[in-house]
């Protein structure tokens, strides 16, 4: 229901009309990167973030007609990813998919990680996971944290506290971190 | 900084910021890891008969809904429908074997008897001598999937296999292994003119890595293969009534046991570290009065004795032995029956009465099945004597004082039972 607001004005860095069924490639080019780049914060494994993804987009895409009135079409398949990001079956769905390609041969199209980038992202992936979630979309995509509650479907008030919690652990965790390597 | 304060724009106290920066840092790093082009529009040919929305780059990693794959998958259906019916049809070389299940006995009761360990049901058949010699008349005797543990009240644990071959009267060698008592009587009923050994042990307890047991003045441990000894693992306070103490248990966290003395039970971590000897006051120790009338109900000394663990609670036995005379060799009058104290595994809810109407002046807690908790009677009614094991559920009904009783009083010799399963 939040999504769905085609007579109000769209926001943010959504086009200035609705997106309509021969839309969806641009939709489709400008967002792939950064849903690829949410789905990679939130699962850890390149493969496994562009199976995500293109599973997030395969749903915008079988929903286009409705979707694309959204106020927010990006909203949807960030939800979309987040959620298939901590689902285990659907994870593992992913994970036996993006193995298949890489023994086809394919390579995953994100670098892989590495250094201080990807124990910072290890530790947000250690946080439960609305909190990960929630700092992902914040860091990540620079959301204010209303949008950040319209992709989480919960109210500002919680994902503020999600933001608390999840930058008071990190900051625990990040001392630690230093610590150790000091 | 409460949620209700935070605000994203504001970057907040020092480690905060430390946060921002470092996340957003590793923000970018993420950014230009996954900056990459979508598929390209239109890489995937149209199949065969295919619709056009199998051409857009969004399936590229689905697989095309074409005829070609609905050929694949109805053959596939029909070759597992195939093997299904020759499976299912006797005489085919693909008829699996039947598949025997694992010969897995009912669980069944172990106790000491005059001569060594006897073994029988839990319905009551199936009753037998299991191993004829070498169990002391102690508290230790332990079960586990494979071996019947016990002590033999001269210095060492024994074990054998559950169907009672294998017998090994040295698995487990303390230094206070030496001739046996002269009079193989319950250590501390009054009837053992010479104890066992200082550091005998008495209780048992067994979990997937270790066997521990109890001697005069600690709490010992070795590998469950019988090596690594430890004869002091964790030291402990003396029984006033048996002279060691009369109770061990272990869970997956901690081991508990008994200290008779001053009427605890104490825990430790199953390291050995963080020991608390009063981590429960149970108040069962000391000499009389028990609050009825008459000798018995003045001439006796608290005890608790036996130890239990389930999931939840932790359990022991608590009651009176009457002090007896070393002169006159006349049963003193037993004092009133005791009852199975029960507390929560953290050392809350300590209720000394969960079970009452136990019928014998001590009961020792010694097995417990997931439904029943059974004990050891230890009457004084013709002097000390364990003639019966009883039980009860273990939300403290259903109470049964005379479960199993032997036809004669020396079917049941020793404190310690039980449950194989």
């Amino acid at each position: 229901v939040r999504y769905t607001a085609p007579e109000s004005a769209p926001t943010g860095s959504e086009p200035q009309q609705p997106y309509t069924a021969e839309g969806f490639d641009g939709f489709y080019r400008r967002e792939y990167p950064a849903v690829v780049a949410l789905a990679y914060a939130l699962c850890g494994r390149p493969g496994v973030a562009e199976e995500l993804a293109q599973d997030a987009f395969l749903t915008a895409h079988r929903k286009w007609e409705e979707v694309a009135r959204y106020e927010r079409p990006s909203a949807f398949v960030r939800r979309v990813v987040i959620n298939a990001a901590v689902s285990h079956h659907r994870r593992l769905a992913a994970e036996a998919r993006a193995v298949g390609r890489l023994i086809a041969g394919a390579r995953p199209a994100p670098a892989v990680l590495e250094g201080g980038t990807a124990a910072c992202w290890r530790l947000v992936r250690d946080l439960p996971p609305r909190q990960a979630q929630a700092i992902a979309l914040f860091y990540l995509e620079d959301r204010s944290t209303d949008e950040i509650a319209e992709v989480m479907d919960c109210a500002e008030a919680t994902v503020r506290v999600h933001l608390h919690r999840a930058r008071t652990t990190l900051a625990q965790r990040l001392g630690a971190l230093g610590d150790d390597d000091a | 900084m409460t949620p209700d304060d935070f605000d994203p724009l504001v970057p907040g106290p020092s480690a905060l910021r430390t946060v921002d920066d470092h996340m957003r840092s590793a923000a970018e790093g993420l950014r230009r890891a996954t900056a990459v082009a979508a598929p390209p529009l239109g890489r995937r040919p149209l199949g065969r008969g295919g619709r056009p929305g199998n051409d857009h780059p969004v399936l590229a990693f689905s697989r095309p809904r074409s005829r070609k794959r609905l050929v694949v998958v109805a053959l596939a259906v029909a070759l597992i429908a195939a093997v299904a019916v020759a499976v299912e049809r006797p005489g085919t070389h693909l008829r699996p074997k039947p598949v025997t299940p694992p010969h897995l006995p009912p669980p069944q009761l172990y106790w000491q008897d005059g001569v060594g360990i006897g073994r029988a049901n839990l319905d009551g058949t199936g009753e037998a001598t299991l191993i004829n010699r070498g169990a002391g008349i102690t508290c230790g005797i332990r079960v586990d999937r494979n071996y019947v543990y016990w002590t033999d009240g001269n210095g060492a644990v024994d074990r054998a296999k559950r169907d009672g071959s294998g017998i090994d009267t040295r698995f487990i060698v303390t230094s206070g292994n030496g001739p046996p008592p002269s009079v193989n009587n319950p250590p501390g009923t009054g009837l053992s003119n010479t104890p066992p050994p200082k550091n005998s042990p008495a209780c048992l307890a067994v979990d997937g890595a270790h066997v521990y047991w109890t001697s005069s003045e600690a709490i010992g441990r070795a590998n469950l293969d019988g090596t690594g000894v430890e004869e002091t693992f964790i030291p402990v306070q003396k029984s006033s009534v048996t002279g060691s103490t009369c109770g061990l248990a272990v869970d997956r966290t901690h081991i508990y046991w008994d200290n008779g003395a001053t009427g605890t039970i104490g825990r430790a971590n199953l390291d050995g570290t963080g020991a608390v000897q009063d981590f429960i006051v149970t108040g069962s120790a000391g000499p009389g009065p028990t609050g009825g009338s008459g000798p018995a109900a003045t001439n006796v000394t608290h005890a608790m004795c036996g130890l239990l663990v389930d999931g939840a609670h932790i359990y022991w036995g608590a009651g009176t032995v009457p002090n007896m005379s070393p002169t006159d060799p006349t049963p003193p009058a037993p004092g009133p029956d005791g009852a199975i104290g029960r507390a929560n595994l953290d050392g809350t809810g300590v209720d000394n009465n969960f079970i009452t109407r136990v019928g014998v002046s001590l009961p020792i807690p010694c097995a417990e099945d997931g439904a029943f908790l059974y004990w050891a009677s230890l009457d004084f009614t013709r002097g000390p004597t364990f003639d019966t094991i009883g039980r009860a559920r273990l939300d403290a009904t259903d109470v049964q004082p005379g479960y199993v009783t032997g036809p004669s009083p020396t079917r049941f010799e020793g404190p310690g039972c039980a449950i194989g399963r």
